[in-house]
């Protein structure tokens, strides 16, 4: 048993497992990591079954260890990590004891990370999942200062301590895949155009929900009154004002907005990893392609995954891996 | 020209099949069927069904089915169902519901007789002689939208949306009207309490209503509410 205190949390901080998969039909949105490549492979790389994390936000999180001892580690973005006054490369495994501090804060590029211990986090959990969904407090709510943390089933595994990902390798490109559609109809041609040949700018207006983005105006030639329809992870909704809306892991599970079209599933987690003011730039492709995206997409992810398991091996492996993961990688972003 | 039902993809994670464009029950009710159908002979692949008010959700899994595959599948089955006018198998329910109406629990229904040129008795007599119809769940963990608001209270949402309209809020909106299970905002005009919650988190199947079955609401007196909170 570990116990720690939250001495700082920013924003957003929650709780996020795989999500609360199969609810939606009841309103209940998946929720899970908005990350869930970096989320998975924090799990790989301490070796642990599936289960909960922090998912850190910029505001950042501090914490002590007030008892107990256990390995953890902290993937996604490019975090700034620091245990004891010392600072660690992101993407690394430590150690926290007794008296440990860890603070970790917005590094050079990435909008969460995760925090994943080597045991069992006490936290509590609905329709099989522990996933926090903020706003409806069904489940957990997000982390504060003086909140406390309590990690059953510790162990302090056998790993090199130490970065085992360069996240370089992860930076986000500004080029985001959609498929047009269910209603891009209801909008200008000159707007579907725009979509396609324009720049958009995340804005401040950035949640768990979604993000806000700022390009040219969608113009909306029809009536804003079609029947509530179920809207999934990725949706780009067009409410009145003209600024599609992406919906992101605590997405609403209907809306009445028009939909113009989806970021395909394997860019979505890229668009979650940018921050407000970055640009992106939307390339339309076909239902097929963005299938055969998400064939490559987890193909790669396996492979990363298998790499960073075996990444413990010694330091000669270590090197040779990391040339691998820089060609995955690539299929990964491309 | 348009022909219903209509499968239209979402990217590489569902696709919607529509069967018309507006708010109808016997449209409504093909999507209930093609629900029953989809539960009936699960297809291996699909993660999840969503009926809502005129289309069918279907959220899939690329790596277990290949699209094409399932559009046929789906295809076949929406012919089967259209054949076999498949009935409900589920048993749909009928549920009495009570409803506070006193001022203390209806903020907005003063604004809504001035809005609506009737008197707050009139309003409350419409609401709760009505039948309505669950038909679909949306928004929030189990706001349940029901149809079937008596076409002399219907009127538009608010146009700025209230922050956090607490629990049990019974609201209306258009032809809609919903009782909220959690703290919400909310653009809908709160008319009353409910004396239930539709959710109740600590049950294993902690959603009340099933989409399909029909709710009436019954007004009882503040006291009897204080009694009905208690237990």
């Amino acid at each position: 048993m570990a116990n720690f205190k939250i001495d700082h949390a920013g924003p957003l901080i929650t709780i996020q497992d795989k999500g609360r998969t199969g609810f939606m039909r009841f309103g209940v949105t998946p929720s899970g990591p908005m990350d869930r490549v970096a989320y998975l492979a924090a799990h790989h790389m301490m070796g642990t079954d599936l289960g909960a994390a922090i998912e850190i936000s910029m505001g950042g999180l501090a914490i002590s260890c007030l008892e107990g001892q256990v390995s953890a580690c902290i993937t996604g973005g490019d975090f700034k990590i620091t245990l004891d006054g010392e600072n660690l490369p992101s993407w690394s495994i430590f150690t926290l004891r007794q008296g440990s501090r860890l603070q970790v804060q917005a590094g050079k590029w990435g909008s969460w990370c995760y925090l994943v211990f080597a045991g069992k986090m006490n936290v509590p959990t609905w329709l099989g999942s522990a996933s926090t969904h903020i706003g409806s407090d069904l489940c957990g709510a997000p982390l504060s200062a003086e909140n406390s943390i309590s990690v059953e089933d510790c162990y302090l595994p056998d790993l090199i301590t130490g970065q085992v990902f360069d996240p370089k390798f992860f930076k986000p490109q500004s080029e985001i895949r959609i498929v047009l559609g269910p209603q891009d109809h209801f909008f200008t041609s000159q707007s579907v155009q725009d979509l396609q040949n324009e720049k958009f700018t995340l804005t401040k207006d950035f949640n768990r929900q979604g993000v806000r983005l700022n390009g040219p105006k969608l113009k909306i030639t029809h009536a804003l009154d079609m029947p509530s329809e179920p809207v999934g992870r990725g949706a780009l909704q067009v409410p009145g004002h003209g600024d599609p809306i992406c919906l992101l892991a605590d997405h609403q599970t209907t809306g009445g907005y028009p939909k113009i079209a989806t970021v395909i599933s394997a860019d979505q987690d890229k668009l979650s990893q940018m921050r407000s003011s970055d640009k992106i730039f939307f390339k339309v492709v076909t239902v097929e392609t963005a299938i055969e995206a998400a064939k490559i997409a987890h193909q790669a992810e396996q492979s990363f995954y298998h790499i960073i398991k075996d990444s413990q091996k010694s330091l000669e492996e270590k090197l040779w891996n990391s040339n691998l993961v820089s060609g995955i990688i690539s299929d990964i972003n491309s | 020209m348009n022909t219903y039902p209509q499968i239209k993809p979402i990217a590489d994670i569902g696709l919607l099949i529509e069967f018309g464009q507006t708010i109808d029950v016997s449209i409504h009710a093909q999507i209930l069927a093609m629900d029953q159908a989809m539960q009936d002979a699960p297809i291996l692949g699909v993660i999840e069904m969503i009926p809502s008010y005129v289309s069918l959700y279907v959220g899939y899994d690329p790596l277990i089915i290949i699209y094409e595959d399932l559009v046929l599948n789906l295809k076949t089955l929406i012919l089967e169902t259209q054949k076999n006018q498949i009935k409900i198998q589920r048993e749909e329910k009928h549920w009495c519901i009570p409803v506070c109406y006193e001022t203390k629990f209806s903020p907005d229904l003063e604004e809504l007789a001035d809005k609506l040129d009737l008197s707050t008795d009139a309003i409350i007599t419409s609401h709760s002689s009505a039948i309505y119809t669950v038909y679909m769940y949306g928004f929030a963990p189990g706001y349940a939208y029901l149809g079937g608001v008596p076409s002399k209270i219907q009127i538009p949402r608010k146009s700025i949306p209230i922050m956090g309209v607490r629990p049990q809020s019974v609201m209306i909106a258009a032809q809609q009207s919903l009782i909220t299970t959690v703290t919400m905002p909310s653009g809908w005009w709160v008319i009353g309490r409910s004396g239930i919650n539709p959710l109740n988190k600590s049950l294993e199947q902690p959603f009340m209503f099933g989409v399909g079955d029909t709710i009436k609401f019954e007004p009882i007196k503040e006291c009897d509410f204080v009694r009905f909170e208690q237990g």
